[in-house]
């Protein structure tokens, strides 16, 4: 099938006058994340529970973390570029949200899941500026993304978790229907061998229907292109 | 090479559980209790009196649990479980499973003690949810009202403050308006009053009608009587339940309101029994299961005369697992 599909997409690239086509690996780290449901309480999914939104805040780590090894093949066409990157993503989220124990207390109850990704984000760029070495460019599309559920977990700061059920926010933070998320970036290219990037992704839609729920991440990638030169011409910034 | 990677394939599936999207409701951790379902005066003489106990002995869990909604499991009861303490000898004069008479309470009045504080006996709140699982067992027909009551507290209306305006079957709107209730506690009972206005809820057309009240202490503060709200649910074929959190005082009026009124009681010394009575009392009173009917001899020491009343604190304990289990009070009045 590799041996089919690999020539026809090159063709293709040469039909549209393509001037570079590379393969490459791609690893990301996303450690800025927001989740934020927009309604002042919860009902929980599971449970007998009532719950309080208190934080909806962007956080460092705390907000979860996501791991990402996937594959990229990108055209060049002058000074744009098109991407796709096939990708494994191992993504956490943290939820805090309270529970009401008396009129002035409430209890903070920390919601976990872990998800394994399918992603593939497909995006367009846009090279703005170069030099001998580096270029400089934005990118936006979108990515289609098939989760896969591993694990669900709750805590609190006192007390038993007992009293609640890790799958209290289940159609509300996560579920394990394919989704898309749109995706915008800034990357520097160093040569053809490979680029530094910063992304942005915003889910596209809610995760139930009851509640609105955003998630919003930024991360870093480093991406390595492998000196295939399966099929090359002289690019803008080398004429 | 593709055999082995389907087998890898399940593996890791297998090692990642179960999928996310299922169907249930979890429920805090539980501990067993022992249901007073109806103490029934059966017959006297001059020296001794004979009455009936109806009990369940409700399982409890660990660790929070599946619920299911139209079962629960009556666990084993044996005479030798029982240590009465009153003044006088007591004697089984038989023991045996019996069907309970179905009793669906297809209009409820629920009433939640908002009085003094619930911050040594429920801490995290867990008695919300429990009134909520109850709650939600009232689906059409059936129907309920919640109302808290309290005087001199943080409740707005007396003697107490409902969240409908009228019996209505459960809705999921309603589930923050009960929450609403944790934030008003406060002030005094009056339960006698509240349990008085409660019998005003209902309607002729109401059939099966029951007052369930959770409550932390005794009347302090009500202005009616006990037996003028126990004559007016009587009069009215209303009864009256009562789900007691904490230790019991030693003259605890409530036994008799429940047991009078052919309502159940039962006694919570922590949360975890209070939670299994709310788990199963829609059940418990729907008759879901057997029951175990004791019948006791009381012969006390100063005789038997028309009239007379007795409240017999129970405490029972499995000689065998060495088990305490919740105490019982029975309520008998020789007519």
């Amino acid at each position: 099938m590799k041996r089919v599909l690999i020539p026809c997409f090159i063709f293709w690239c040469a039909q549209l006058q393509a001037q570079h086509f590379n393969l490459g690996f791609t690893f990301q780290y996303h450690i800025l994340k927001q989740v934020e449901v927009k309604n002042d309480q919860i009902i929980a999914a599971h449970s007998y529970s009532l719950y309080k939104v208190i934080d909806n805040r962007w956080k460092f780590f705390t907000a979860g973390q996501s791991l990402v090894v996937g594959t990229i093949a990108q055209v060049d066409f002058k000074k744009f570029y098109f991407g796709i990157e096939p990708s494994f993503e191992l993504n956490t989220y943290e939820y805090l949200v309270g529970y009401p124990t008396s009129s002035s207390s409430q209890q903070t109850v920390r919601f976990h899941t872990l998800f394994l990704q399918v992603d593939v984000p497909t995006y367009v760029g846009y090279m703005f500026k170069s030099s001998n070495l580096f270029r400089y460019s934005v990118y936006a599309g979108a990515s289609p993304v098939i989760p896969y559920h591993l694990e669900t977990s709750v805590k609190v700061d006192q007390g038993s978790a007992d009293n609640f059920d890790d799958s209290d926010l289940q159609h509300i933070v996560y579920s394990t229907k394919p989704y898309v998320n749109s995706v915008v970036g800034f990357a520097i290219h160093y040569a053809s061998l490979g680029r530094l990037d910063i992304r942005y992704t915003h889910r596209m839609n809610s995760v139930g229907p009851t509640y609105q729920t955003t998630f919003n991440t930024v991360g870093a990638g480093l991406t390595f292109f492998l000196p295939l030169h399966l099929f090359k011409k002289k690019i803008y910034y080398e004429e | 090479m593709k055999n082995s990677s389907i087998i890898f394939l399940f593996v890791v599936l297998g090692c990642a559980g179960l999928p996310v999207d299922k169907e249930y409701n979890s429920f805090p951790e539980t501990k067993d209790a022992i249901v007073v379902r109806q103490a029934r005066y059966i017959d006297n003489n001059s020296t001794d009196v004979t009455f009936e106990l109806d009990l369940y002995h409700l399982r409890g869990y660990d660790y929070g649990h599946i619920v299911s909604s139209s079962y629960f499991f009556n666990d084993y009861l044996d005479s030798t479980f029982f240590t009465f303490s009153a003044n006088g000898q007591f004697k089984f004069v038989s023991a045996a499973t019996a069907k309970a008479n179905s009793t669906t309470p297809s209009s409820a009045v629920i009433l939640v003690d908002e009085s003094g504080s619930y911050d040594t006996l429920d801490q995290f709140n867990s008695r919300t949810q429990g009134i909520v699982k109850l709650c939600q067992d009232f689906i059409t027909p059936s129907q309920y009202m919640l109302g808290g009551f309290s005087k001199n507290g943080n409740v707005n209306n007396q003697p107490a403050d409902f969240i409908q305006s009228n019996l209505t079957p459960y809705s999921q709107d309603q589930m923050p308006l009960i929450f609403k209730l944790t934030g008003k506690i406060g002030g005094k009972s009056n339960l006698y009053d509240a349990v008085n206005g409660a019998i005003d809820k209902f309607s002729v057309l109401n059939s099966n009608k029951s007052i369930i009240v959770l409550a932390r202490t005794n009347d302090e503060v009500s202005s009616s009587s006990l037996n003028a709200i126990i004559a007016k649910a009587t009069a009215n074929q209303i009864q009256v339940h009562v789900l007691f959190l904490g230790t019991p005082a030693v003259n605890n009026s409530l036994p008799k309101l429940a047991e009078s009124t052919g309502g159940l009681y039962v006694s919570c010394p922590s949360i975890k029994e209070l939670m299994c009575a709310f788990e199963n009392l829609y059940s418990v009173l729907s008759g879901a299961a057997n029951l175990w009917r004791f019948r006791v001899n009381f012969k006390p020491a100063g005789g038997v005369s028309s009239g007379q009343e007795f409240s017999v604190a129970i405490q029972v304990r499995d000689p065998l697992y060495k088990i305490d289990y919740n105490p019982i009070v029975a309520y008998v009045k020789v007519p």
